[in-house]
């Protein structure tokens, strides 16, 4: 028979919550060394805006615009400060829009007139969005915005991300007031908003 | 932890430490060769841990995303259970823990894993807890349910599945506040607030909680025609129980009260690439659920009290194509010392509980993609154990700031005045595991995983679980997968250590003696489960998407109630002394084989300014309990399973306007199948069965200004009379502690406000 009783102890004593201490204390200062150690390396960002990047350079052969816009430099701008900059700078290095060179240009939300192409508002500066977009009214500016139901609000596109994904909320009405035509193709891989 | 496995872990953080010195970078060369519509489709989320979409992860995922948890008006995970597929909520039968959850046919809240952001918010121990409002749902951005045995990626107890909740993240700059209100019928109230600020470029800070109170309807008013709800013996003092009348000591009021309370916790500060989080819940509900009112007090101080408490540290590194992620974890699970019973078993006085179980885990993963083809990831796991299991049934609380001592209930004699000293168990255990998974994508239509875990437990052994996937896109819009996963059960140290009976003395306390008891069984091994699993997903158009699922499900070391002289033979008819007539233990004895499908439909549409997202699913299982750990050791013949309900339909549809939202979702559950046994004929045993139900849940919210919006929730809003599975049901005994069918509630209205600022 075997017995049951060496295996247990009959209550707790201050002696092994002392044990218990000392293993919680070394796992602490290990953990913490290790934190100080790797510090300098860099980040895995949670949202990898070279998608965006790639996905805003399409839209340029999606999108019509006014044949007025079809001549110098055609520019992306950009309101906030997002990783999305860097991200543009790189994937359209060298890349055109028709004859039309590709310029990337940061602008502060207080703009009183804006000479871009597409304007992408980041979400740090949803609060500027009404501004923004009354410094744009009846320009032939493809506003694109990531916040919450901004298509709903005055964007033409509208970033959002589901099950890791991201996905377009498009609002056809607020490209047409813009005099630009959007492709039925890009019209099929987003979600139609109306207002 | 002893001295090795700390080596063990060091060894692994330094590692990481020397392979982090080269510089990152970000594989992004190929994205300028890919189509919209592929972009559309390549995860933007690269940081989360083995981060899948759900048509070609290699396993059943179902998705409720944030915009669901809204229409739907989901105060609380439990809320959630109900909609699930292939899932059937008991609620209010459980005296431990409220609730029970059957999913594909394994039954115990306890038998799935909850996550917060991939960290483990379920009991550290694996001790089965309730699920209400103690689980938050206000914060998710999404919570994804994985069906099916996953111990090869999550470890112990993610046995019939995983529900992890993925918490929202600051959205900008400024703060973001979200409160929300919410009353209605029977002292219904639930408070909730969300607080999210992003700090400066790389930090940001979430803040969440909710608390809720639950008056309870009156269900000896409800039920008034049913004498199992009758309060009349509580005016009178004397009640009328199977053990004869009874008519203790302490007084008992005499109304019918079962309040319910819960809380949650989070916060969360993100800097860099530094995560430290906290998350704590509670939960108070009655204890007397499952007895009937002879056989239980219902009282507001009759109650069981638990508690989670947990903290993570996380760092994540990236290097070249390798991320590193190293954690930190402390855990802890309470049960309050003033948690008691008060039923038949304790003499109708209070006799009251106390565990406190503790972990503190490190745990570092390395996930590696040296091509779009192939990813790896690998991990170790370090978890050291703390535990006072369960007490037996005591005259006092514990003060657990003093020594934990005790003594048991209804032992106190004159040569004995403060009672017979109670049996406490203090346990330390330890677990390390090794993992590592393979993903293999032939091409974009053939994607192959294989995973294991192998764990070693100083306390109930090693089990190692492997995991194949084979998903295959057969032709556009055609996904097929072929899933094999296993996992197992650690015995909770409640339930190796679980101690209940009671104590005699016939010479005023000299010595004592006792006719049953149940008794602890530290050599109690994990149970086992193995899947597998065939899925077909059709999308038939873009907007409306057909699946079906077939699955077999193999547990093994199911624990029976067994006689000590005739298996284990542990204590000889003797506990510390004492001499016991009967002792019985848990033992590893039966297994259980599940055999089920479902066909589930989801089709979206819009008509005008107005989206509809309509759903329905039909899920079958049935199964059999073998007894005997082998064909070969069987003593009878196969029972049908309890717990489950043969059929169950579910349907409902999401209407989304621009400025209002309605929800309405059906469930129709077939007839349920109880513990009692109905006929022994043939060559399976057949269960007792009560009846099904349909339950009607719709919810309302009007958005007043882009701020403000109103909501109702009617929950049984066909006002069912309708009734629970609960343990050890059975028809035919006419004396009995249990009901036959736990009653629910009845249609029960709420409504709320909820501000964003």
């Amino acid at each position: 028979m075997r017995t049951i009783n060496h295996i247990l102890t009959p209550a707790y004593s201050t002696k092994t919550n002392r044990g218990k201490h000392k293993m919680f204390m070394k796992c602490i200062c290990l953990f913490a060394a290790i934190m100080f150690l790797c510090r300098p390396r860099s980040v895995a960002q949670d949202v990898n805006y070279a998608i965006h990047a790639n996905i805003i350079y399409h839209f340029t052969k999606y999108i019509d615009w006014p044949p007025s816009r079809k001549s110098g430099d055609f520019i992306i701008g950009i309101v906030g400060t997002t990783p999305l900059t860097d991200e543009l700078k790189t994937s359209l290095a060298n890349k055109k829009v028709g004859v039309q060179n590709i310029i990337v240009k940061k602008y502060p939300a207080s703009t009183a007139s804006f000479d871009c192409h597409i304007l992408f508002i980041s979400e740090d500066e949803t609060r500027s969005f009404k501004k923004i977009l009354a410094a744009t009214k009846g320009l032939s500016i493809l506003v694109v915005s990531e916040a919450e139901d901004l298509a709903l609000r005055g964007s033409c596109i509208n970033f959002t991300i589901a099950n890791e994904r991201l996905k377009l909320e498009i609002n056809k009405v607020n490209i047409e007031q813009r005099e630009l035509s959007i492709a039925s193709e890009l019209l099929k891989l987003g979600t139609i908003v109306k207002n | 932890m002893n001295s090795f496995t700390m080596k063990t872990a060091s060894l692994i953080l330094l590692t990481a430490f020397m392979l982090g010195k080269v510089q990152a970078q970000t594989d992004t060369s190929t994205l300028n060769t890919f189509s919209l519509k592929e972009l559309l489709n390549v995860k933007v989320v690269t940081a989360s841990r083995f981060s899948q979409s759900a048509g070609t992860a290699p396993a059943s995922v179902v998705v409720i995303t944030r915009d669901q948890i809204r229409m739907r008006g989901y105060q609380s995970l439990l809320d959630v259970m109900y909609d699930l597929p292939d899932v059937k909520v008991d609620d209010k039968i459980y005296s431990g823990n409220r609730n029970s959850f059957t999913v594909r046919g394994t039954q115990g809240a306890e038998k799935f894993i909850i996550l917060l952001d991939g960290i483990y918010i379920s009991s550290p121990s694996g001790e089965s807890m309730a699920i209400m409002e103690n689980y938050p749902v206000n914060l998710a951005e999404q919570i994804e349910v994985l069906y099916g045995p996953a111990s090869a990626l999550y470890g112990a107890n993610a046995v019939s599945g995983v529900i992890n909740i993925i918490s929202r993240k600051a959205a900008a700059k400024g703060l973001t506040v979200e409160a929300s209100t919410t009353g209605g019928m029977y002292g219904y109230t639930n408070t909730s607030l969300f607080i999210a600020k992003k700090l400066g470029e790389k930090a940001r800070f979430v803040l969440s909680g909710q608390y809720a109170y639950d008056q309870g309807a009156d269900y000896s008013k409800i039920y008034s025609g049913d004498s199992a709800l009758s309060i009349a013996s509580y005016s009178t003092g004397t009640l009328n129980t199977v053990f004869g009348p009874a008519t203790p000591v302490t007084p008992i009021r005499a109304k019918y009260e079962a309040p319910m309370e819960a809380y949650n916790i989070y916060a969360a500060l993100h800097i860099d690439n530094f995560t430290f989080s906290v998350f704590s819940n509670y939960f108070k509900m009655p204890s007397s659920l499952g007895s009937n009112t002879s056989n239980a007090i219902y009282n507001k101080e009759v109650n069981m009290i638990q508690s989670i408490t947990s903290a993570t540290a996380a760092y994540k590194c990236s290097v070249n194509k390798i991320l590193f992620t190293t954690s930190f974890t402390g855990s802890q699970y309470i049960l309050d010392p003033k948690s008691n019973y008060r039923n038949l078993y304790t003499g109708m006085e209070q006799a009251y509980k106390y565990s406190l179980n503790s972990m503190v885990k490190t745990e570092q993963q390395l996930d590696y993609k040296p091509s779009d083809k192939l990813s790896l990831s690998a991990g170790v796991a370090v978890e050291s154990y703390t535990a006072v299991p369960q007490s037996a049934d005591l005259s006092k609380p514990v003060n657990p700031k003093d020594h934990v001592a005790g003594s048991y209930l209804g032992t106190a004699a004159y040569y004995r005045p403060d009672g017979l000293p109670a049996q406490f168990y203090f346990i330390k255990y330890n677990n390390i595991g090794g993992y590592f998974e393979t993903q293999y994508s032939h091409s974009k239509k053939l994607h192959l995983t294989i995973g294991s875990r192998y764990d070693r437990n100083s306390r109930y052994g090693s089990t190692f679980n492997p995991r194949l996937g084979f998903v295959y896109q057969a032709a556009e819009g055609t996904t097929i997968k072929m899933l094999y996963g296993s996992a197992y059960f650690a015995p909770a140290p409640s339930t190796s250590y679980v101690q209940y009976g009671s104590f005699q003395t016939y010479d005023s306390g000299r010595t004592y003696q006792s006719s049953f008891l149940h008794l602890p069984n530290p050599g109690l091994k994990p149970i086992t489960s193995k899947n597998i699993e065939f899925n077909i997903r059709q999308d038939v158009t873009r907007n409306l998407v057909l699946s079906a699922s077939v699955y077999a499900t193999f547990l093994r070391g199911l624990y029976e109630f067994s006689d000590d002289n005739a298996t284990a033979k542990l204590y000889n008819n003797s506990f510390n002394g004492i001499p016991v007539d009967y002792i019985e233990i848990f033992t590893n004895n039966n297994r259980q084989k599940n055999f089920g499908a479902n066909v589930q439909l989801n089709w979206k549409y819009t008509a005008g300014s107005t989206t509809f997202n309509s759903y329905a699913s039909v899920s079958y299982v049935t199964g059999r309990v073998e007894k005997g750990l082998t064909e070969k050791d069987e003593t009878e013949a196969d029972r049908e399973l309890d717990f489950i309900a043969p059929f169950m339909f579910r349907i409902g549809t999401d209407i989304k306007g621009r400025k209002f939202s309605v929800s309405p979702r059906l469930l129709i559950m077939s007839r349920q199948h109880i513990a009692g046994i109905s006929d022994t004929s043939g060559g399976l045993i057949r269960r007792q069965t009560i009846g099904g139900y349909a339950l009607l849940n719709v919810s309302f919210r009007y958005h007043a200004t882009r701020r403000v919006s109103f909501y109702t929730n009617i929950s049984n809003a066909l006002n069912q009379k309708y009734r629970a599975v609960g343990f050890n049901m059975d028809l035919t005994k006419q004396a009995t502690d249990i009901f036959p069918g736990q009653p629910q509630d009845p249609i029960r209205i709420m409504g709320g406000v909820s501000f964003t600022f």
